[in-house]
């Protein structure tokens, strides 16, 4: 005698509240969208405070980049004996380089102090931030804190 | 006697194909969550004003955002504040930037620690072609409005 399967008939899944959660979702992410993305570079002002602290003997990096009109970057270094390096704007790797030999030598040193002509363009001016910064993958610091100096203001 | 004409009742529900349709909402939904940004920073950016790019990668926080766009017009939270002068102190901008720190110090007391905003900061949005003569007189500005901490923000390039 044979025994008589009943075919089942294939069950469907029930689409509908994940549709739901889907829809609301992708409403949320619509209103929140920014399409253009925006990051930010930070500066400080800077400020002068009195130490108690001894002076040290040992002389502070005190870097200083000086960008002029023509994009060119001289890097000076030291505040008792200071020695400068120029670099042109087509030499960005090497001023990396150069400012990542300053960072072995002085580990603790992270401000940079940013000084431009008032000509130079922000575009210029941002390029030269970038490129006095670690690439956004690595975990290393360069001289991440950018002091803008105020010299010539309202001339 | 009566006929009775009986309608068929039992009519087979229709089922309407919607993989097409769940196909789309993947992409669309993978495609927002892509350029989804969890910054709490809303920028509407003003006319005639092109951002600089950078390859900076810090997320923009809560700030006033003063912008200053290729005619020098300067705006505060989307508000036209007028012309920078040619030269010297922007009195309407210090005075400004004072009452929105004010605004922030007042809400500031309203809320817990964790949810208060920084009162030192202000982020700057330059037109690229800017001069830095231009970027400096209002960074001055706002350090006579008592702000010790910019943000430039800046357009990711990849």
């Amino acid at each position: 005698m044979k025994v008589g399967r009943k075919l089942k008939k294939p069950e469907k899944l029930n689409l509908v509240p994940i549709l739901d959660s889907v829809f609301i979702f992708i409403f949320f992410l619509l209103m929140s969208a920014q399409f253009v993305d925006v990051y930010e570079i930070g500066s400080s002002v800077p400020m002068l405070k009195e130490s108690k602290d001894k002076p040290d003997e040992k002389d502070p990096l005190n870097l200083t980049l000086q960008v002029d009109k023509d994009k060119k970057i001289v890097v000076t270094t030291g505040l008792k004996s200071p020695r400068s390096r120029t670099f042109a704007s087509t030499q960005y790797p090497e001023l990396k380089t150069y400012l990542r030999e300053l960072k072995e030598k002085n580990p603790k040193e992270n401000t940079m102090i940013l000084r431009a002509d008032p000509k130079v363009p922000f575009q210029a001016l941002i390029t030269v931030i970038d490129n006095t910064q670690e690439n956004k993958d690595s975990k290393k610091k360069l001289f991440e804190q950018i002091v803008f100096d105020n010299q010539g203001v309202n001339q | 006697m009566k006929k009775r004409f009986s309608r068929k009742r039992n009519r087979e529900s229709i089922d309407v194909d919607i993989t097409s349709l769940l196909d789309i909402l993947t992409i669309l939904l993978v495609f927002l969550l892509k350029s989804y940004n969890a910054s709490d920073l809303k920028l509407d950016l003003t006319g005639k004003l092109e951002m600089a790019e950078s390859d900076a990668r810090e997320i923009t926080k809560y700030a006033p955002v003063v912008q200053v766009n290729k005619e020098a017009r300067v705006f505060l939270d989307n508000k036209e504040i007028g012309r920078l002068p040619a030269s010297g102190e922007m009195k309407v901008l210090t005075e400004a930037l004072k009452q929105a720190k004010a605004k922030l110090a007042a809400s500031n007391t309203k809320k817990i620690e964790k949810q208060r905003v920084n009162e030192e900061l202000v982020n700057l949005v330059f037109d690229r072609d800017m001069d830095y003569g231009i970027v400096q007189r209002v960074m001055n500005d706002s350090a006579l409005a008592g702000y010790s901490q910019f943000k430039f923000i800046v357009k990711g390039n990849y």
